[in-house]
């Protein structure tokens, strides 16, 4: 009849992609391609059209899209009521999500709507010989990886985790487009915004250098600073300098803050407690200053420097500028 | 000002993440010896719970599916303030993905009945899906909103929501009733009653409902009602680090220092 | 303002006192001497407890660091610090205690220890240390010397120190669960009961002849709050310098003199000094070094300053706290000492913590391990 379709929801705000939807998007395609599978980008936003040619790059051979001022921000209905009517109509194979916040809440109640499987965070994705949707679903905070297969259920449904997949472009042309109207109910939401406070950015979990300030640094993140400077790095800290208010908690970096995904952390003056540590495990290279030769940071560094960092980076922020020119 | 009736909190008892062994033979997850807690972002769903009924009324009712082992949980939460407590116990629920265990806790909610919200944690720290609360919504055909940071404010139909959103917050209005996924912090449980937690062990009997109390079927829960199997468990290993140690005079560390860094830019 | 007196909650300050509220005759003294001045005004909360007044903010009172310097001033003998915890009392059951002590009661409840750290790695520090099974002392060790790197070397000296000595020394292993002085600040009683009780139990059943403790804080609860909780200890409690300084005495140990000879100068534990009176022994096992010099700081004994990390505080962000932190380091520093010695492993902590903001030149030690480098081989 046709080839399978595998749908990519679309995650925007005001127009604006969520970076990590193409990442799913450019993924779609590849596992597309090796099954000759189609892929679809649902689209829907307020003025997205402009939207379709990116979406054509990412991989998408379709695009099915829905303009409603309703889709600008993100609340769970107006999204619910048309990606259910889309799917009830079109019956695609798969249907993916970025596990994002919004991608999480929209996905746990559709895949209920539709009586399917639901495959969470998942940081590999496949179909076996017999179609069925595999997935690595990681558990346990991370220690353990599941691999999840759909038993049942149409469409086959998952949230692939941020950050896992590279968006590539695949040098797609322009996508076919499908232009749908929305569903009047998208206008009847129980849930209504009514004030958003947004402030500057900072996601550490994209950065691809980090500086981390510990208390060794005495609350002290000047030479920090210094550094990310010259190697074009992002400012991190551990828990103390944020409890002592010295950075924002959104700079914190362990259990309870951010995990690093970067290619290089360089931490000044922590001792590598467990929580912090664990922010650190898909850093690529972490490189560490500290006074204390027998601290357990020394166990999760690859190169662990021993001596005091206020003597040390001056003198390591001076070779590089030399060495960069 | 209408009255809350009940505030049903879902509550899950899960094993201590770090402590959790993959049995590479079976292929399975041993938690028999990891100490187990209350799921911490429930005990967050629970103590906004709280807050509410201390503010507005309201009766909270804890419930959980899970093994009778729970039960001792079960009470601490009834010592931290909990009214009631229900336990959906059944061997045919063994092996439920998000998809039975949603439906159960459905049929269990509106048995108690009587609901203006249902609280849940965000996520649990085994699965760590986040989907049960949503879940839960679409069977009780209720709103749901998820990343909730704090009940604002509950006026006659509604209630005022602040939620996380990237890079900030914004601040919803939902119909009551609905469904809440509390995030993990969004404020400090309270520490139990000890006097409370005491009578609690003594007289208090959480109800214990199986699937037919549910007016459910084996068919519709456990393996045969999920729609997801795990066909295989890996223990992820944190990476091998170099190790290397680098001693010295300021000056010769530096430079080793900053031929390592080079190497990434 | 008009305020209508609650007698009852006048009753139950002044019972916790000891009845001697009424003593107060608000000259206030014990603000002007309070080391945290001006951030609480102690004068006004005596004033609070003899009329039943809670305010509707509890600042004060939490920032109390229950050092016990008014007390040891007031002309009248009020006890000032336990009018104090009878005021975080009434806090905690009107649900105004602050939320990391909360916390930290979690934690004691489910690992134990107000840390958070695993309960079965609690004797983790003792691990290649041959212990006795028909000890001359048990060690209650602690929960922040147990689970902190560097204090787990201050037990490991204490017990080289005393094997050195002849004395066979035991601990109560995994079963060993927080002495609850975090609980007690809290104000919370229906839990420290139980958590009183099964401590006594523990001890009692591991047959200990004498229990040793290495925190003031630990010997403080064991000995003079536990029985106002139903829970009674049989044996002997002994904190560690008191029992070295019986250990030097009888000539088990012979001090030799240091690699380094150097002068050191001693800070008082507020819990060891103020609350319990033991001032001596910790200078009779310093001066026992030869080469050893111990120079005083202006304020010791009875006058000794604090370390900021008593009352809970440890457990919490107070900054009016580490302002006496930081003034009691540079106090250590003027007298011309390489090292400050001390005997509680909070001191050590706080001092050693904020050492990492001030970058004074002065070392932190525990006085039995300037006693382990003396006697080592």
């Amino acid at each position: 009849m046709g080839r399978e379709s595998i749908w990519v929801w679309i995650e925007q705000d005001s127009g604006e992609v969520e970076p990590s939807s193409l990442e799913v998007l450019s993924k779609a395609r590849e596992v597309a391609d090796k099954h000759n599978y189609e892929v679809s980008a649902l689209l829907m936003g307020e003025n997205v059209e402009k939207l379709v040619p990116v979406l054509g790059r990412y991989g998408a051979h379709r695009v099915v899209l829905v303009e409603h001022p309703a889709f600008k921000h993100y609340t769970y209905h107006p999204y619910y009521v048309t990606v259910s009517r889309l799917v009830e109509e079109k019956n695609p194979n798969t249907l993916l999500f970025s596990a994002t916040r919004n991608g999480r809440d929209l996905a746990g109640r559709l895949a209920v709507r539709f009586r399917t499987c639901l495959m969470a965070h998942i940081i590999s994705i496949d179909y076996d010989k017999e179609g069925r949707l595999v997935g690595g679903v990681p558990g346990f905070g991370g220690n353990i990886v599941a691999v999840v297969s759909c038993t049942k259920g149409r469409p086959q449904m998952a949230t692939v985790a941020p950050g896992v997949f590279e968006a590539v472009e695949r040098g797609g042309g322009e996508p076919v487009v499908e232009k749908y109207s929305p569903p009047a109910e998208v206008e009847k939401s129980p849930v209504r915004i009514v004030k958003r406070k947004i402030g500057e950015v900072v996601d550490l979990s994209r950065s691809e250098k980090v500086v981390i300030a510990g208390m060794g640094t005495g609350g002290n993140i000047e030479l920090a600073k210094k550094l990310c400077e010259v190697i074009g790095a992002d400012l991190g800290a551990t828990r103390p300098l944020a409890d002592i208010g010295v950075v924002p908690r959104d700079l914190q970096i362990g259990t309870t803050g951010v995990s690093l995904k970067s290619k290089l952390a360089i931490v000044l003056g922590a001792s590598g407690a467990p929580h912090f540590v664990s922010g650190l495990l898909d850093v690529k290279k972490v490189i560490s200053i500290n006074k204390d030769p027998e601290a357990p940071m020394k166990e999760y560094s690859d190169y662990y420097a021993i001596g005091d960092l206020f003597e040390i980076v001056p003198l390591l922020i001076k070779k590089l500028e030399e060495k960069k020119r | 000002m209408a009255e809350l009736g009940n505030i049903i909190v879902c509550l899950k008892v899960v094993p201590k993440p770090e402590e959790v062994r993959l049995d590479p033979e079976t292929k399975t997850v041993d938690r028999s010896r990891a100490t187990n807690e209350i799921n911490p972002p429930d005990k967050n769903a629970l103590e906004e719970a709280l807050r509410i009924k201390d503010k507005y009324g309201g009766r909270v009712v804890v419930v959980s599916m899970g093994p009778p082992f729970w039960e001792p949980y079960l009470k601490l939460a009834v010592a931290m303030g909990a009214d009631d407590a229900v336990l959906v116990s059944d061997r045919a629920l063994a092996g439920s993905d998000t998809l039975p265990t949603t439906l159960a806790l459905a049929k269990a909610i509106q048995k108690i009945g009587n609901y203006s919200m249902i609280l849940c944690g965000e996520e649990s720290s085994d699965g760590s899906t986040g989907q049960v609360p949503p879940g839960i919504a679409e069977w009780l055909g209720i709103p749901h909103v998820t990343f909730v940071s704090k009940i604002v404010e509950v006026k006659d139909n509604k209630a005022v929501i602040q939620r996380t959103i990237k890079g900030g917050h914004e601040v919803l209005e939902v119909e009551i009733p609905f469904v809440a996924a509390i995030e993990l912090g969004a404020n400090t449980p309270r520490f139990p009653d000890f006097r409370r937690k005491r009578w609690a062990e003594r007289e208090f009997k959480p109800k214990v409902w199986n699937i037919a109390d549910l007016g459910l079927k084996p068919e519709e829960v456990g393996f045969s009602g999920s729609a997801t199997s795990v066909v295989d468990l890996q223990e992820v290993k944190p990476p091998e680090r170099m190790k290397k140690i680098l001693t010295g005079s300021p000056e010769e560390v530096a430079e080793e220092l900053a031929k390592a860094i080079l190497e990434e830019l | 303002m008009r305020y209508r007196i609650d007698f009852s909650r006048v009753r139950k300050l002044a019972e916790v006192s000891g009845n001697n509220t009424y003593l107060c005759y608000q000259c206030g003294t014990c603000t002007a001497s309070c080391l945290l001045a001006p951030s609480i005004s102690v004068r006004r909360a005596i004033k609070y407890a003899q009329i039943g007044y809670l305010p509707s903010n509890g600042g004060e009172v939490w920032r109390c660091i229950s050092c016990k310097y008014c007390d040891a001033r007031c002309p009248r003998g009020v006890e000032i610090a336990k009018i104090m915890r009878g005021f975080k009392r009434e806090f905690y059951e009107a649900k105004q205690s602050p939320n990391e002590l909360t916390e930290a009661l979690w934690r004691v409840y489910e690992e134990g220890n107000p840390l958070g750290s695993p309960r079965r790695e609690r004797s983790a520090w003792a691990s290649g240390i041959k212990l006795d099974d028909k000890p001359d002392v048990v060690l209650y060790t602690c929960c922040l010397a147990a689970y902190d790197r560097r204090l787990q070397k201050v037990l490991r000296s204490l017990v080289d120190v005393l094997k050195r000595a002849g004395v066979r020394v035991g601990i109560l292993g995994e079963s060993e669960t927080c002495c609850g002085d975090v609980v007690y600040h809290t104000g919370e009683d229906y839990f420290l009961e139980e958590l009183a009780q099964n401590n006594a139990d523990i001890i009692e059943k591991s047959g200990a002849p004498v229990v040793l403790t290495v925190s003031p804080h630990t010997y403080n609860m064991l000995k003079n709050i536990y029985p106002k909780y139903g829970a009674k200890i049989g044996v002997p409690i002994m904190t560690h310098v008191q029992y070295l300084s019986e250990v030097l005495s009888g000539g088990r140990l012979k001090p030799k003199p240091p690699k380094r000879p150097r002068p050191i100068t001693y800070h008082d534990p507020c819990y060891l000094g103020r609350w319990n009176n033991v001032y001596e022994e910790p200078r009779q096992l310093i001066e026992a070094i030869p080469g050893i010099r111990l120079v005083e700081m202006e304020h010791n004994r009875s006058y000794s300053l604090c370390c900021g990390g008593g009352g809970g505080s440890i457990w919490m962000e107070n900054k009016d706290a580490r302002r006496v932190t930081k003034r009691r380091l540079r106090e250590a520093k003027d007298t011309g000492a390489v090292e400050m010695a001390t005997a509680c492993p909070y001191c050590i902590r706080m001092f050693e913590d904020e050492l990492k903001i001030e970058r004074l030149d002065v070392g932190i030690v525990d006085v039995v391990e300037l006693l382990d480098e003396a006697t080592r081989e």
